[in-house]
């Protein structure tokens, strides 16, 4: 046992200090607000950047650990703001409930989608996300009573954490987009370590193999896409409750699908800090780009998009994670 | 006593050619039992039939009196029978134990105990010192005793091994001869396809001879080598060359 002995020491310090800048990281961020008070273009930057970072964490979940790439994911986050808007506008649902709900019918949309897609292997399934996506949009757009291409206003009311609205003081909704993606992030590391986590990356290396050992591949996809979806259905949520309006071009885009999955790919696919360092790194672009060339910046933050993109998949195909790791990339 | 896996008139057509033509024969607890014949015989559809991956025309697949035919193949794994690939399948991501642990997931939800398995499977097949190193790296030899490892960290009743000893250096070829013993002595219900005969007669109690999807013959093993009809199969005698 002396070979387990010796490759046991070096993880278990490795933890201790992985754990340390967690809570390094942590302390900072939970204190940043005191300072940020007065400055609403960072308070804002950061809480799309943790929105955008769970979202990661979501898709990952389906793409980098169970194998299957979607470019449709924001269909998830629109059917999540578009259910509790008009839960909220119809019978007056309190958002909190309005986003269970939303995740519940993403969950059980992905599980659909999953039933006729996870047929389909790589770059099909890929395509068939993507147009369903871009369905539900032009359907979206087109119909009245979820306020077509007019979009939706959310109903205003008396601020407070039950309402889920704050209005003049908007930390509350950094520490919320906090704690998801640290709820997130937890959600993905606990599945990670458990037969989940196990089985799925086996089913990502080889479907049949896997199932020559007794798992069905289906059902373990179908858990993860409806578990991915549910997570980005509550982002949609939240982002109806942070801008108090959706429409189909701010909820179900293609930009949006791709963002997702961008911060996940950039920050390093298959693991948990990726999507994380991914949204830190694009979202800042993303929004600088936007006041420094205003006007044009929605272009050019799309060029720069593609310039690291390029850098990342030529330089480092396992993500930017991976060059802080000991065998530049992938998980164990 | 009643055979543990029972192989009933069981039949496959591809398009024109009858792959597998009522082949029956039946496999008793602890026994090992190797299925020999020449390329094309039709040994690989029946694996196939038998765990499940191919659907028979006619015929069943019964494992302990429980009919296994028409189940999805990871159901049947669960039930107790699992295959080895002809080609190691290893999940390359991951370590050589990473690999077990799944395995062992098919039996227990904790990881912990799991990898405690996977650790006692990797040690059976001699593989315990390559724990940690990256699946991706083993070679042909190590390949095949992972998928061994594997297999039986699911903790299966009948294991079917397609050709253990194929691209196997000959230095290795008795540790798995002799790791196959083991698990026999374990309990557990061997059946080989396998085309280096000689090493098989060691480890058979019985072989099962097929060629053109027919069963040639059954019996002890140098009996079934010696047999005419085998003899002429592997030759491409003129009694098969009209199919």
């Amino acid at each position: 046992m002396t070979i387990a002995g010796a490759s046991l020491a070096p993880p278990v310090r490795a933890e201790w200090v992985r754990g340390g800048l967690i809570a390094l990281l942590l302390a900072v961020l939970l204190a940043l607000p005191l300072f940020l008070a007065a400055r609403p273009f960072e308070l804002r930057l950061l809480t799309v950047m943790f929105l955008y970072a769970a979202m990661g964490q979501a898709w990952n979940l389906l793409a980098g650990y169970a194998g299957q790439t979607s470019l449709g994911h924001g269909m998830f986050f629109g059917i999540g703001a578009y259910t509790s808007t008009m839960a909220a506008i119809g019978i007056g649902l309190n958002p909190w409930l309005g986003g269970l709900l939303g995740s519940a019918v993403a969950a059980s949309v992905g599980v659909v989608i999953g039933l006729a897609c996870f047929r389909l292997k790589g770059h099909y399934f890929v395509i068939a996300t993507l147009v369903l996506a871009e369905s539900l949009y032009l359907a979206f757009a087109d119909w009245e009573w979820v306020g077509a291409a007019m979009g939706l206003d959310l109903p205003i009311e008396e601020p407070s954490l039950l309402a889920f609205q704050f209005h003049r003081d908007k930390r509350p909704y950094y520490y919320l987009a906090l704690a998801l993606v640290v709820a997130a992030t937890a959600l993905v590391v606990w599945l990670d370590r458990r037969k989940m986590g196990h089985v799925l990356r086996a089913i990502r290396d080889d479907e049949e193999a896997t199932r020559s050992l007794g798992f069905s591949p289906m059902r373990y996809k179908l858990i993860a896409m409806a578990l991915s979806a549910g997570m980005i259905a509550f982002c949609g949520t939240f982002y109806a409750q942070f801008v108090l309006f959706i429409d189909p071009p701010s909820v179900l885009s293609l930009q949006l699908s791709v963002m997702i999955a961008l911060v996940a790919i950039v920050g390093g696919i298959g693991t948990a800090s990726g999507p994380i360092v991914g949204a830190a790194v694009l979202v800042t672009i993303s929004e600088y780009a936007r006041i420094w060339f205003s006007g044009s910046g929605r272009n050019i933050d799309l060029m720069l998009y593609g310039l690291i993109i390029m850098a990342v998949s030529v330089y480092r195909p396992a993500g930017i994670v991976s060059l802080f790791g000991r065998r530049g990339g992938g998980r164990r | 006593m009643k055979p543990l896996l029972e192989i009933s008139n069981v039949s496959r057509r591809f398009g024109g050619l009858l792959a597998v033509d009522s082949v029956s024969f039946d496999v008793a607890e602890g026994e090992i039992v190797g299925v020999v014949g020449p390329n094309g015989a039709g040994k690989s559809t029946l694996f196939g039939i038998v765990c499940g991956d191919i659907r028979p025309g006619s015929g069943e697949v019964r494992l302990a009196g429980a009919r296994l035919t028409g189940l999805s193949s990871d159901r049947i794994a669960r039930n107790g029978l699992v295959r080895t690939f002809q080609t190691p399948r290893p999940f390359t991501s991951m370590t050589f134990l990473g690999n077990v642990v799944v395995a062992a997931l098919a039996r227990t939800g904790d990881t912990a105990e799991a990898k405690r398995r996977a650790e006692r499977a990797l040690d059976r097949v001699g593989l315990l010192g390559f724990r940690d190193a990256p699946a991706s790296g083993a070679s042909t030899g190590q390949r095949k005793r992972l998928d061994i490892a594997r297999a039986i960290a699911t903790e299966p009743r009948v294991l079917l091994l397609d050709e253990p000893l194929g691209g196997v250096d000959p230095g290795s070829i008795d540790e798995i001869l002799a790791l196959l013993q083991r698990l026999r002595e374990d309990g557990m219900t061997l059946v080989v396809i396998e085309h280096n005969l000689e090493a098989l007669v060691r480890l058979a109690d019985r072989f099962v001879a097929m060629a053109l999807g027919r069963k040639l013959a059954e019996g002890a093993p140098r009996e079934v080598m010696r047999d005419p009809r085998l003899v002429d199969a592997y030759l491409g005698g003129e009694g098969h060359e009209a199919a």
